[in-house]
């Protein structure tokens, strides 16, 4: 099956991830993240998301993280932003591989090779409906986290720019995003579905 | 794209505006079995070691001999096989197109995720705005600038590129967002710079 390896073996399924910036009446959706290793303390709050499945969009995967994680119905809106892991240019490869080591991926697979590529890619989403409180009782993650948008720079979280993105809106900037299509081919002489541009979003 | 490699399956393309005209690859040749040739932008695969920016840096100057700076997202294009994209239209384009490498010895099953990265870039003040050819095998032909207000009126891939020329021509702001490179750190570590978005 495609889902396995990790970014070492370069699988997009597997080097490709989304992550979902949740704002509501003024808080940040934060979760605790077993997976986020490195640092101190160990484990510091992230934003709910994952890798794609097969036959996904980015925008449906995002959802479905969102769901499985926290229990919350979200709808993905438009990027906000992209983080990128490119080993070992920015980021050692011992380190890397220590990393992954500690989630249980045998030093065999990651010693396969010496470079690795991953993609996080943050999208706004919001919530669906009016609570903000999980629709399920068994989610994957811890309970989850509301903190407010000026004490998010406070909290251990990564990546740090997510604390210079939450001051931003406490500061009452505007959330800005870009948007994402899928495609086909179609005609190179046809013209797109929407006039402008802000309409894809 | 069958591969699901990264390297094939993410792919940069560059936009560069510079005096109201768009950096385009001339028509290329006709790959779509008997139709129009078509315009793209440069831009190409990641190779490894190496980040979006720098990736899509590379691409242009190897493409267009031009020297640009990439200064934020523009938009995501995904290729979904095969909910958004037939198994079969995939495999048929994909050697031509954009993903190499899709044909299917490996065996892979039928499903594919493809990526394409588009980047907004500038000209750095005093450089050269001249394409001359690249030094390698380009995916069009020579670059050249087209006027935006003339953009819609190509055979272009993505044909979103149309409404973004003319956004563009009608004086609308162009929306970026950034992406930044990961480097070690602390979780207790303040952000850099004031802003994300640029």
């Amino acid at each position: 099956m495609a889902l396995r390896g990790t970014m070492f073996t370069h699988s997009i399924f597997r080097s490709l991830r989304v992550r979902a910036l949740i704002v509501r009446d003024g808080k940040m959706l934060i979760l605790p993240r077993p997976d986020v290793v490195g640092g101190n303390p160990p484990q510091p709050g992230a934003a709910p998301g994952g890798g794609l499945h097969p036959n996904e969009t980015m925008f449906e995967a995002a959802e479905r993280e969102v769901f499985e994680e926290s229990g919350l119905r979200v709808k993905a809106r438009s990027v906000a932003f992209l983080r990128e892991w490119v080993v070992p240019k920015h980021w050692p490869l011992e380190q890397t591989r220590e990393m992954l080591s500690a989630q249980g991926v045998p030093r065999e697979e990651t010693e396969q090779c010496d470079h690795a590529y991953a993609l996080e890619v943050w999208v706004w989403a919001d919530l669906v409906g009016e609570s903000a409180e999980p629709d399920r009782a068994d989610v994957i993650e811890g309970p989850l986290k509301w903190v407010p948008l000026a004490e998010v720079e406070k909290e251990p979280v990564f990546p740090k720019e997510l604390k210079a993105l939450a001051r931003d809106l406490a500061e009452g900037r505007a959330r800005v995003g870009v948007p994402v299509f899928t495609s086909g081919l179609g005609d190179p002489w046809d013209e797109p579905e929407w006039g402008s541009f802000r309409e894809a979003m | 794209m069958f591969t699901h490699n990264i390297y094939r399956n993410i792919r940069t393309r560059v936009i560069v505006v510079r005096e109201s005209k768009m950096l385009l690859h001339a028509p290329c040749g006709d790959q779509m079995g008997g139709r129009d040739s078509y315009r793209v932008l440069p831009g190409g695969g990641l190779e490894p070691n190496e980040s979006l920016y720098e990736c899509a840096e590379r691409e242009v100057y190897e493409e267009t001999g031009l020297r640009v700076r990439v200064t934020s997202l523009a938009f995501l294009r995904e290729w979904v096989v095969p909910k958004t994209v037939p198994t079969e239209v995939a495999r048929r384009h994909g050697e031509s197109l954009w993903f190499p490498g899709s044909s299917d010895e490996d065996g892979l099953p039928e499903h594919a995720y493809g990526l394409e990265v588009y980047l907004w870039a500038e000209i750095p003040e005093g450089a050269r705005a001249e394409p001359k050819p690249g030094d390698e095998n380009i995916t069009g032909g020579l670059a050249e600038w087209v006027p935006l207000e003339l953009v819609p009126d190509e055979p272009l891939f993505p044909m979103e590129l149309k409404a973004l020329a003319r956004d563009l021509a009608e004086g609308r702001a162009h929306v970026g967002v950034p992406a930044f490179v990961s480097t070690p750190g602390s979780p207790w570590d303040g952000a850099e710079g004031d802003h994300v978005h640029p």
